[in-house]
C-alpha cells in the first residue's frame, strides 16, 4: 500500500488515536489500531502464518520496517484509551460484515490479514461468511488484484455446490441488470456522438442523441406507411390520378409521393383506402405512445435521483462539475472557463441577493406586461400574414417572368421561413429587457419560440386549407352552368405539396444560415481578422427547436403526403452530418450549463405538445374538412372517417341506437361533470401530498443539522478525554477502533431521534 | 483482439468479468489501449508495471486535471499502474458501477492529502484544479466557496467533510453518476 500515509510518519499525531500504540505487546498489526484480544495473549513474534496452509503467499501484514517504526512512534497522548477498549473486545471472530469494512479502509489504515481472520471462524458460520464476502465482493472498492486473492481463496474453501450456486445467481443478477437498462450504444452514429461528447461534453451530445431518436422514430413510420399504403399502390400499377391534375411539381405532383395518386378502390382483396386511413392513424398512434414511453422511463429515473430543489448548489458544482468523458484539449478548457464563469456568479449572487425596491419591481413588472403584450402581438401579427399572404399575391411588382412564378410558386413558404428566421432573434433580443435570471430567461425564450412554431404551422395549414378549397366552391358555383371541362380540385394535394415546399425550403434555409453564419463567421476569424469576435456558441436549445419544427411538419403533412416521413429521414440524416462538421470546425460549446439530467426530458415534452397540437389540427381536418370529390381514396364519402363505416359494414342498429344515444347531451354533460369531478379529486390529494413531503423533507433537514450534532457531540463525549476538541480524527477511524462503540453510537442514535417528536 | 486474448486464461478472464463491472469484450478491449501505451512492456509481460508518465499519456486522462490523483488511487503500489489497477480504473469509471462505488472512489480521488476527510485544504486544492491552474478565483471568493461548501454539507462542524457527510451530498446531485464516466 501506498507508504506515504501520514499514520505512519506521524509521530506527534493529530489525536491520539491516530498514533499508533507504542506498547510493544500489540503484535497482529492489523489495520493499524485494531488489536485483536486473543493475539494480545501471545508472545512478542511477528505473526509468521503470512503464509497459508496451503503454501499461498496472502495478505501481506505491513512488515517489520513498519513494527520498529511504529514501536518507536512515541504516543504522547494515551493509549489508555485503546488498550482499555482493546480488553474489552470480544474474542469473537470477525463477521463477513466487519471483513468487508475493514478490507474497504485498508488503503488507509493498512493490509487486513484476511486469512487469519476468516481462519478464526468457525466451520457453522465459516460457509455464511463466505458467501456473504462473496456476494457483494464486486462492490468493495479495494483493488482487483486482492479480490481476485481473495475471491479464490475463499472458493477454494467452500464446496462445489455453493460455489456454482453462487456464481449462477451472480450471473443472473448481472444479465437482469444489463437487460433492464436499454442500451443506446447498439445502432447508429455512436462514434459521432462520443467524439462530440468528447469536445463539449454531454449537454450537446444530448441534441445529437435526440436527433438520433427522431430518426429512429420517422424511419419507422416511413416503414410502416410505405409498406402498408404506397406499395400496394405501385405494385396494383393503376395511376387513380385525375387527369388534368397538375401541382406545382410537375410530374411528380401525381406520383405516388402526393394523396392524388392514391386510389378509391379495393385491389383484389386488400381495401386500400381503409388501410390509408388506418395506417395513419395507426402511426399516429405509435409515435403517441413511444413518446410517452420514452418520456416515463426518463422521469421516473430522474425522479430516483432528483430532489425538486436544488439543496446543495455549491457543493454539487464542485464535485461534479467537472465532466470525465471529455478528453481533448480544447473541450477541457472550454469546460474549465464555464466552470469558472458559474462559480464566479454562484459566488456573487450569493453574496448579493437581489434586493429590489418597490418602485424597481413595478417598473419590471410594468415592462414584463408590456413585453408579453408586444410577444402575443408578434404572434398575432405573423399569423395574419402568412393568412394574407396565402390567400393573395400582389404581383404587381416589376419583376421578371420566372421570378415571379417562382414566387408565386413558393411565396408561402418562404414567407414561413422567413418569419421563422426573425422572430426568435426579435424574442432573444426581447427577453434581455425583462431582467429574469438566466435559466427562467431560456425557458421563457424557449417556449414563446416553441409558441410562435406550432402557431405559425397551424395557421400555415389552415390557410392552406381556405385557399385550396377555393377551387371547390368555384366549382360549385360552375357547376350550375354544367360546364364539362372544369378544372380538377384536388386541395389535398395542394396542401401536401405545400408542405413539402415547406419542408424543403427549411432545410435550404438551415444550410443556408449555417454557411453564413457559422463558416463564414469561423472562416474569418481564422484568417485573424475580426478575432475578439469569436466562434458562436452551440446553442441547443434553439437546435432542437429547429428539429422539433421539422418533425411537426412531417406529422402535419403526413396524411397529405406519405412519404414525407422518409422525406423526414433524409432531412434528418442531412441536419445531423452537417451540424455535426459544423459542431467540430466552426463552433465552440455554450456558457450557460443546462442541466444535462433535465434536458432530455424537457425536449421530449416539447415534442410531445407540439405532437399533440398536430395531431388535433389533422384530427380536425379528417373529421370536419370534406375531401375532395376528384381525387384520393376519399373521393366517394363526405368525411373521411366515414370510410370506415362505408366499408366496415354498417353496425348492428343496437349499436348505432347506443352511439347515437350516448352522444346526446343527456349523457354527455353528466361524463363531463364527472370526469372535471375526478380531475379535482387527484389535484387535491397530491397538494396535500406535496405538503406532507414538504413537512418531511423539513424534518430531515433538521435531523441533519441539529440531530446529528447531537449525536456526534455525544459521541465525542464517550470517547472524551483529550479528544474533547475532536478534530482530526476521521468518524471511521472512531468507528474502527472500537467494534463495541459502534453499538453505543446507534444506541446514542436511536435514543437522541425518539426524544424529538 | 486475438493477441490480447491469448494473455489471458478464461480462469482469469472469467475472475475480470466476475469482480468487474465490464464485460468481456470490454476487458479485452482495455487491455489493447492499456497496452497501446508500451506495447513493449506489456507484450512482454502482462502484469507490467508502467510509470504514471507512461499512463498520464492516455488520451482520456491527459486533460483530466484529476489525473495524478487518479492515478494515485488506482495504483496498488503507488509508482505506477499494472493491468488490473488500470482494469480497476475504467471499472469503476465505467457506466455499470452503481453510484456507492463512484461515490466511494469519488471521495477519495478527491483526498489530496489522503487522509480519509475532505479538509478546507483539499477543497481548496479541488476547487483550484477544477478552475485551471491561473488563479481565476481571487482568494476571497474561494474562501466563500469553500465557506458555503462547508456550511452545505459539514455536520458535525470540524471543518471538514467525512466520508458519511460526502456521501449524503454527493448522492443527491443528478449529474454525479453521468459526469464521473469515462468510455474507452
Amino acid at each position: 500500500m501506498d507508504e506515504s500515509h501520514p499514520l505512519l510518519t506521524n509521530t506527534q499525531g493529530q489525536g491520539s488515536l491516530r498514533a499508533a500504540p507504542s506498547a510493544p505487546d500489540y503484535q497482529a498489526f492489523d489495520n493499524q489500531g485494531l488489536v485483536l484480544e486473543t493475539d494480545l495473549t501471545e508472545t512478542n513474534t511477528l505473526p509468521s502464518d503470512d503464509r497459508d496452509d496451503r503454501g499461498v503467499d496472502i495478505g501481506t501484514v505491513p512488515g517489520g520496517a513498519q513494527q520498529a517504526d511504529i514501536s518507536t512512534a512515541a504516543c504522547e497522548a494515551d493509549t489508555v484509551s485503546i488498550v482499555t477498549i482493546g480488553e474489552e473486545q470480544e474474542k469473537v471472530a470477525l463477521g463477513g460484515e466487519e471483513i468487508l469494512f475493514r478490507l474497504r479502509l485498508a488503503h488507509i489504515y493498512g493490509d487486513l490479514d484476511w486469512a487469519n481472520h476468516l481462519r478464526r471462524l468457525n466451520d457453522k458460520s465459516r460457509e455464511d461468511v463466505h458467501v456473504q464476502i462473496l456476494d457483494k465482493l464486486r462492490e468493495q472498492p479495494i483493488s482487483i488484484h486482492q479480490k481476485i486473492r481473495l475471491s479464490r481463496y475463499l472458493r477454494d474453501r467452500m464446496d462445489t455446490t455453493s460455489v456454482s450456486s453462487l456464481t449462477s445467481q451472480q450471473a443472473r443478477k448481472r444479465q437482469k441488470s444489463r437487460r433492464s437498462k436499454f442500451k443506446p450504444s447498439v445502432g447508429i452514429w455512436n462514434g459521432n456522438i462520443g467524439t462530440i461528447s468528447a469536445y463539449f461534453g454531454s449537454h450537446v451530445a444530448s441534441y445529437f442523441v435526440f436527433l438520433k431518436f427522431l430518426v429512429y422514430l420517422d424511419v419507422l413510420m416511413a416503414l410502416l406507411l410505405f409498406g402498408l399504403v404506397t406499395l400496394p399502390q405501385i405494385l396494383s400499377n393503376n395511376n387513380a390520378a385525375p387527369e388534368g391534375l397538375s401541382g406545382d411539381f410537375g410530374v411528380v405532383s401525381t406520383s405516388v409521393i402526393f394523396f392524388g395518386a392514391y386510389s378509391d378502390t379495393k385491389w383484389g382483396f386488400y381495401d386500400r383506402p381503409l388501410a390509408f386511413f388506418l395506417t395513419w392513424a395507426a402511426v399516429n398512434v405509435l409515435c403517441f405512445l413511444v413518446i410517452v414511453s420514452s418520456m416515463y422511463i426518463r422521469y421516473s429515473l430522474s425522479k430516483r435521483v432528483e430532489t425538486s430543489e436544488d439543496e446543495f448548489p455549491f457543493s454539487t458544482t464542485v464535485f461534479s462539475s467537472w465532466d470525465h468523458a471529455l478528453t481533448k484539449p480544447e473541450g477541457a478548457g472550454l469546460r474549465t472557463n464555464v466552470i469558472i464563469t458559474n462559480t464566479k456568479e454562484m459566488v456573487r449572487e450569493e453574496r448579493s441577493p437581489d434586493k429590489s425596491t418597490c418602485c424597481q419591481s413595478t417598473g419590471q413588472f410594468v415592462i414584463r406586461a408590456v413585453v408579453n403584450m408586444l410577444v402575443v402581438a408578434v404572434l398575432g401579427g405573423s399569423g395574419y400574414l402568412i393568412y394574407l399572404v396565402a390567400d393573395t399575391w400582389d404581383s404587381s411588382l416589376d419583376i421578371p417572368r420566372w421570378l415571379d412564378d417562382l414566387l408565386r410558386t413558393y411565396k408561402l413558404p418562404l414567407v414561413v421561413a422567413a418569419l421563422k428566421m426573425f422572430v426568435p432573434l426579435i424574442f432573444d433580443q426581447v427577453i434581455r429587457l425583462e431582467g429574469y435570471a438566466p435559466r427562467t430567461e431560456l425557458k421563457v425564450t424557449i417556449a414563446r419560440t416553441a409558441l410562435f412554431y406550432l402557431a405559425s404551422l397551424v395557421v400555415f395549414l389552415l390557410s392552406m386549407y381556405e385557399v385550396s378549397t377555393q377551387c371547390i366552391r368555384d366549382v360549385n358555383v360552375t357547376a350550375s352552368t354544367a360546364t364539362k371541362n372544369r378544372a380538377v380540385c384536388c386541395w389535398e394535394n395542394e396542401v401536401g405539396e405545400e408542405v413539402v415546399k415547406v419542408v424543403l425550403i427549411d432545410l435550404g434555409q438551415i444550410l443556408l444560415t449555417t454557411l453564413l453564419f457559422d463558416f463564414l463567421r469561423a472562416a474569418v476569424i481564422k484568417c485573424g481578422a475580426f478575432t475578439s469576435l469569436g466562434y458562436r456558441e452551440f446553442t441547443v436549445a434553439s437546435e432542437v427547436l429547429d428539429v422539433i419544427y421539422g418533425q411537426s411538419l412531417v406529422w402535419l403533412g403526413l396524411f397529405f403526403s406519405p412519404l414525407l416521413a422518409a422525406m423526414g429521414v433524409v432531412k434528418l440524416v442531412i441536419v445531423f452530418y452537417f451540424r455535426y462538421v459544423t459542431a467540430r470546425m466552426c463552433k465552440v460549446p455554450p456558457r450557460t450549463f443546462f442541466r444535462a439530467s433535465r434536458s432530455g426530458n424537457f425536449f421530449m415534452f416539447i415534442l410531445l405538445i407540439n405532437f399533440f397540437v398536430c395531431f388535433f389540427t389533422m384530427a380536425y381536418a379528417v373529421i370536419e374538412l370534406k375531401p375532395s370529390t376528384d381525387c384520393g381514396p376519399f373521393k366517394a364519402e363526405d368525411h373521411v372517417f366515414e370510410i370506415l363505416t362505408s366499408r366496415v359494414g354498417d353496425l348492428p342498429t343496437w349499436i348505432r341506437d347506443v352511439i347515437v344515444y350516448v352522444s346526446t347531451p343527456a349523457i354527455v354533460i353528466p361524463v363531463i361533470l364527472f370526469l372535471l369531478l375526478g380531475v379535482l379529486y387527484f389535484k387535491a390529494k397530491s397538494a396535500s401530498y406535496t405538503r406532507v413531503i414538504d413537512k418531511l423533507r423539513e424534518q430531515l433537514r433538521f435531523e441533519r443539522r441539529v440531530e446529528k450534532r447531537e449525536v456526534f457531540a455525544r459521541a465525542r463525549i464517550i470517547y472524551a478525554g483529550p479528544q474533547v476538541s475532536g478534530t482530526g480524527s476521521s468518524p471511521r477511524q472512531r468507528q474502527m477502533t472500537t467494534v463495541s462503540s459502534r453499538t453505543s453510537i446507534t444506541d446514542t442514535a436511536t435514543t437522541s431521534s425518539l426524544s424529538h417528536p | 483482439m486475438g493477441a490480447s486474448q491469448s494473455a489471458f486464461s478464461e480462469q482469469e478472464l472469467d475472475d475480470y468479468q466476475t469482480l468487474t463491472y465490464l464485460t468481456k469484450k470490454e476487458i479485452l478491449h482495455v487491455h489493447k489501449r492499456f497496452a497501446t501505451l508500451d506495447s513493449g512492456a506489456v507484450g512482454s509481460d502482462k502484469n507490467a508495471k508502467l510509470p504514471f508518465t507512461k499512463v498520464k499519456e492516455l488520451p482520456e486522462l491527459k486533460v483530466n486535471p484529476f489525473k495524478d490523483q487518479i492515478m494515485k488511487v488506482f495504483s496498488s503500489s503507488g509508482d505506477g499502474m499494472t493491468f488490473e489497477d488500470f482494469l480497476d480504473m475504467m471499472s469503476v469509471f465505467s457506466d455499470d458501477a452503481p453510484k456507492a462505488v463512484k461515490v466511494e472512489y469519488a471521495f477519495r480521488i478527491y483526498d489530496f492529502d489522503g487522509d480519509d476527510m475532505l479538509s478546507s485544504a483539499d477543497l481548496k486544492e479541488l476547487i483550484s484544479r477544477l478552475t485551471g491552474e491561473d488563479n481565476a478565483l481571487n482568494e476571497e471568493q474561494m474562501q466563500q466557496l469553500i465557506d458555503n461548501i462547508l456550511e452545505e454539507a459539514d455536520l458535525d462542524d470540524d471543518d471538514s467533510l467525512s466520508f458519511a457527510e460526502f456521501e449524503h451530498v454527493i448522492s443527491k446531485a443528478p449529474d454525479f453518476v453521468s459526469s464521473f464516466r469515462i468510455r474507452l
